[in-house]
C-alpha cells in the first residue's frame, strides 16, 4: 500500500488534470469528485508498480476513465438531474461557453474530445483506453469536432 | 473554432482544496486503519447506488406450488458431505457450532427468513441451516456499489433470495471467486427506479464457497427413480405450447421452434438415471408448458437434465455442449450468424488493403491471410448482443505492448480503411464490427466461441506474430495448471498465460534434460493427450537468470537462453509478470 506522502505528491502532480477529466466526461462535479477520489483510493491499496511517470499518470487518467465508464453506464439505467457546473468552475464566460458546448455532446463524442485535445493522447492510445478500434476514435474525432463547432456557435 | 481554445479553457478547471483534502484525509484514514488492524478493511467510501438487477425467472405460483409439491414429494434429502449419512440430528448439533457472529449482520438477515433458490425454489429448514453453516465459514467483506460493479447473474451458479419487510437479499455465487451478498429494495431492482439507494454489498474473495456448496449439494442421498413409466425431457412439446423462462421475461416458443426442439431431445442421448447434484444450481435453460405450467424441464450446464411433472422428478445426463448450441439457434434464431455474414465484402478483393493490428503492432494482410481469416470466419459461428459492458481495455502507452499484455488485455483488430469497415476479436470471446461506409457508424456487438479457431487462423495469417507466441502454446487453454505444486486460481491462469507472450523464442536451444539447478518457478498442466494417444504433462520452468525451458511431447527440452524485454521497461519483465499474474492483490 502506498505511504500517504506518496498520495499526496500524485494528488499534487495529477489531481488537477484527473479532475478536469472527470469533469468534462461526466457533466456532474459530485461525480467527478467520487470518481477521483475513489481513483486515488484505487491507486493507495494497489501501489502499481510504474517504470516512468507517464505510466503513472496513464494509468491513473485510466482508471478515472473506467470509473467515469462505470458511472455512465449507470446514469443510462438511471434516470439523473443534469447539473449545469461550469458556472461555478470557470468564471470567464468564453471558456465557459466552449465548455458548455463540449458538454452538450453525447458521451462517445465527448470522451474522446477531451482524451485527444485536453489530456493530449494519440488516436492509438484512445483506441486502447475506450476500447474502439483507431478507426473508430477518427471517426469519432471527426464528428465530434464538427458537433462541437455547431454547438459553440449556438452558444 | 481552435483545438487549442478547448484546451486552455479546461485548463480554468482545477481540483478543490476540499476534494484534495478529503482525499488525504480518507488516505490517512485506511492507513490508519491498516496499522491499527493489520488487516484490509475495504472502507473506501463511494457513491452508494444499486445497480438494476434483472428480474429473477420465478415461476408463477402454480408452477412454485408444483415444484415444491415434486420437491417434497420426492423426498429430496440433502445432508452435507461432512456429515456423510448421520441422522437429521446432526443439523441441530451442527447448528450449535455455526457461528454466526462471524457474518455482517446484514447477511445473517437472510439466514432469518425463508429464503429461496432459483426458480422460487424453497429449502427445507435442514437445508437453510446448512447453507448458513458454509456461508459462515467465509470472511465476508463489506465492499462499495462500484466495486461491486457490474454483474450479470445469468452467470450465477447459486442465487438465493429472502424478503424480510422492506429488503431484499440475496447471496449469488460464481463459478470463479465470486461471491455477494446485496441487501437492496424492491424499487431498488426496478429497471424503471431513478431514485438514490442505498444498496449494501458484501464480497468473498474465494472459489472455495461454490465449491462447498456443490459438494454440499451433491452430497445428498440418490433420488428415487419413480415409478411408472420416466418423462422425457420437454414432454408432449411438439403438441403442447411451450415458453422459455428468461430473466427478464417469458419467451413464448413459436410452433417451429417447438417442433425444432422436439427433434433435438429426440436426436440427443438422455442416460436416466438417480441423481440430484443438479438441484439448486441456476439452469442454463428453463422450459415450462404454458397453460398448466405442470410440466417443468432444467437443462443445466453441468450435463443434467431435470424433469418434474405431477410431483415426480426425473434427471437424465446428456452432452450439455452440443445440445446447448442448437438450443440456442433455435431460441435465437435471429441473433446467430455466420462469420461469412459479418465478413467485410472487400475482404478478398486483392486491390483492397486489409490491415490487421494485435495491441500496437500493425500489419498488413497479406492473401494467404485473407484466405485464413475468411475461412475462419466462414465457419465460426456468432451469436448477436445489444452491447458489451464488461469489456476491460487499458490505455496504450509507449511501451503498450506490455502494459496491455501486464493487464491481460489482448485483441485482434482488422480494417479496411477504403471500406471503412473494422472488426475486433476480444480474447474473452467477444468481437466487435463497425460499419461506417454509409456515413454513419453502425456497430455490431457479437459473442463467439471459437477462440482457439481464431488463434489458428491468426497465426496461419501472420507468421510474424507468432515470433512472440509461445512454443508450449496458451496456458488457459490446457485445464488445471500448477506452479511449484500449487493449483493455480483460474483468474490468474489467463496472465500468466500472457506472462510468457512477447519473448524471442527463435532463439531455441533443444536438450535430452532440464537443468540440474533450481527452478524460481516450476509450471505444470494436468495430464494431456498427444496426437499418438500418449500422456503428456507440459512443464515450464523458469530459472533465477530469466532463462526458460520446456520439454515437448517427444520428451526434448527446448531452453531459451535470453528472453526480450519489452522497451522502456528495461527490467526483468517475466519474472515480474509471473509475480504478477500469481499476486492475489493484483487482482483487489
Amino acid at each position: 500500500m502506498l505511504s500517504c506522502d506518496a498520495i499526496r505528491d500524485a494528488v499534487e502532480e495529477y489531481g488537477d488534470m484527473l479532475y478536469r477529466t472527470c469533469v468534462l466526461m461526466l457533466g456532474n462535479v459530485h461525480d467527478a469528485e467520487d470518481a477521483v477520489q475513489e481513483t486515488y483510493i484505487t491507486y493507495m491499496r494497489k501501489a502499481p508498480p510504474f517504470s516512468d511517470s507517464e505510466h503513472e499518470k496513464a494509468w491513473l487518467l485510466t482508471v478515472a476513465a473506467n470509473k467515469c465508464r462505470d458511472m455512465l453506464r449507470y446514469r443510462k439505467r438511471h434516470i439523473t438531474e443534469p447539473e449545469s457546473v461550469l458556472d461555478t468552475l470557470v468564471q470567464d464566460s468564453e471558456s465557459s461557453y466552449i465548455l458548455e458546448a463540449l458538454m452538450m455532446l453525447p458521451d462517445k463524442f465527448r470522451i474522446v474530445l477531451t482524451l485527444h485535445y485536453i489530456d493530449g493522447y494519440k488516436v492509438e492510445e484512445i483506441a486502447g483506453m475506450i476500447g474502439k478500434s483507431a478507426s473508430a476514435v477518427k471517426m469519432r474525432l471527426q464528428k465530434g469536432r464538427k458537433l462541437l463547432k455547431e454547438a459553440y456557435r449556438k452558444e | 473554432m481552435k483545438d487549442d481554445k478547448l484546451r486552455k479553457a479546461a485548463e480554468k478547471i482545477t481540483m478543490p482544496d476540499d476534494l484534495k483534502n478529503r482525499i488525504l484525509d480518507q488516505c490517512s484514514e485506511i492507513s490508519a486503519n491498516e496499522k491499527r488492524c493489520g488487516i484490509d478493511h475495504n472502507t473506501v467510501s463511494g457513491v452508494e447506488r444499486v445497480q438494476s438487477h434483472p428480474i429473477r425467472r420465478t415461476l408463477t405460483a402454480v408452477a412454485a406450488c408444483a415444484v415444491l409439491a415434486a420437491g417434497v414429494g420426492t423426498g429430496i434429502h440433502f445432508m452435507p458431505k461432512s456429515g456423510g449419512s448421520e441422522s437429521a440430528s446432526s443439523t441441530s448439533e451442527k447448528e450449535l457450532d455455526v457461528d454466526e457472529s462471524a457474518l455482517p449482520a446484514d447477511i445473517s438477515v437472510i439466514f432469518n427468513n425463508d429464503f429461496v433458490c432459483e426458480g422460487s425454489r424453497e429449502l427445507t429448514e435442514e437445508q437453510r441451516n446448512d447453507i448458513k453453516y458454509i456461508v459462515c465459514g467465509f470472511d465476508w467483506t463489506e465492499i462499495t456499489q462500484e466495486e461491486f460493479g457490474n454483474i450479470d447473474e445469468a452467470d450465477s451458479i447459486y442465487w438465493f433470495e429472502a424478503v424480510d419487510g422492506a429488503y431484499i437479499y440475496t447471496l449469488t455465487l460464481y463459478d470463479n471467486d465470486r461471491a455477494f451478498f446485496v441487501r437492496n429494495t424492491p424499487e431498488d431492482q426496478s429497471e424503471d427506479s431513478g431514485a438514490e439507494v442505498n444498496g449494501i454489498y458484501f464480497r468473498v474473495k474465494s472459489a472455495e464457497i461454490v465449491e462447498k456448496m456443490t459438494e454440499y449439494f451433491s452430497s445428498g442421498d440418490e433420488t428415487e427413480v419413480p415409478d411408472g413409466e420416466a418423462v422425457p425431457p420437454l414432454a408432449g412439446i411438439a403438441e403442447r405450447e411451450y415458453k422459455e423462462i428468461g430473466y427478464s421475461s417469458d419467451n413464448p416458443l413459436s410452433e417451429e421452434q417447438r417442433l425444432a426442439l422436439d427433434k433435438l431431445v429426440s436426436e440427443t442421448e438422455f442416460r436416466l438415471e438417480p441423481n440430484c447434484n443438479a438441484v439448486y444450481r441456476v439452469p442454463a435453460y428453463f422450459f415450462t408448458d404454458t397453460d398448466a405450467e405442470s410440466s417443468l424441464t432444467y437443462f443445466y450446464s453441468t450435463g443434467v437434465a431435470e424433469v418434474r411433472e405431477y410431483g415426480k422428478t426425473w434427471f437424465y445426463q446428456f452432452d450439455f455442449d452440443k445440445f446447448s448450441k442448437a438450443v440456442d439457434e433455435i431460441l435465437f434464431p435471429d441473433s446467430i450468424y455466420s462469420g461469412a455474414d459479418l465478413v467485410c465484402r472487400n475482404m478478398l478483393n486483392e486491390n483492397v488493403t486489409m490491415h490487421a493490428m494485435k495491441l500496437c503492432e500493425n500489419k498488413t494482410l497479406s492473401d494467404e491471410g485473407r484466405q485464413a481469416m475468411y475461412s475462419f470466419l466462414s465457419n465460426a459461428r456468432f451469436r448477436k448482443v445489444d452491447d458489451f459492458d464488461d469489456i476491460q481495455t487499458y490505455i496504450c502507452t509507449p511501451s503498450c505492448d506490455w502494459y496491455s499484455r501486464k493487464l491481460g488485455f489482448e485483441s485482434y483488430d482488422f480494417f479496411c480503411e477504403e471500406s471503412c469497415w473494422s472488426m475486433i476479436f476480444y480474447d474473452c470471446g467477444k468481437l466487435e464490427v463497425i460499419d461506417y461506409s454509409s456515413g454513419e457508424q453502425e456497430v455490431g456487438y457479437y459473442l463467439y466461441d471459437d477462440n482457439i479457431g481464431l488463434d489458428t487462423a491468426v497465426h496461419d495469417a501472420f507468421p510474424e506474430f507468432s515470433s512472440s507466441y509461445p512454443l508450449f502454446g496458451s496456458l488457459y487453454k490446457m485445464g488445471e495448471i500448477k506452479v511449484n505444486g500449487e493449483v493455480v486460481e483460474e483468474r490468474m491462469v489467463k496472465n500468466l498465460s500472457n506472462a510468457f507472450f512477447g519473448y524471442d523464442y527463435s532463439n531455441n536451444v533443444v536438450n535430452d534434460s532440464f537443468r540440474s539447478e533450481e527452478p524460481v518457478y516450476t509450471i505444470e498442466t494436468s495430464a494431456m493427450q498427444t496426437e499418438a494417444g500418449e500422456e503428456y504433462t507440459l512443464t515450464i520452468r523458469v530459472y533465477k537468470d530469466g532463462t526458460l525451458e520446456y520439454n515437448d511431447t517427444e520428451g526434448k527440452i527446448h531452453s531459451f537462453d535470453k528472453l526480450g524485454f519489452p522497451e522502456p521497461m528495461g527490467e526483468p519483465l517475466l519474472t515480474f509478470d509471473i509475480e504478477t499474474a500469481l499476486d492475489p492483490d493484483f487482482y483487489e
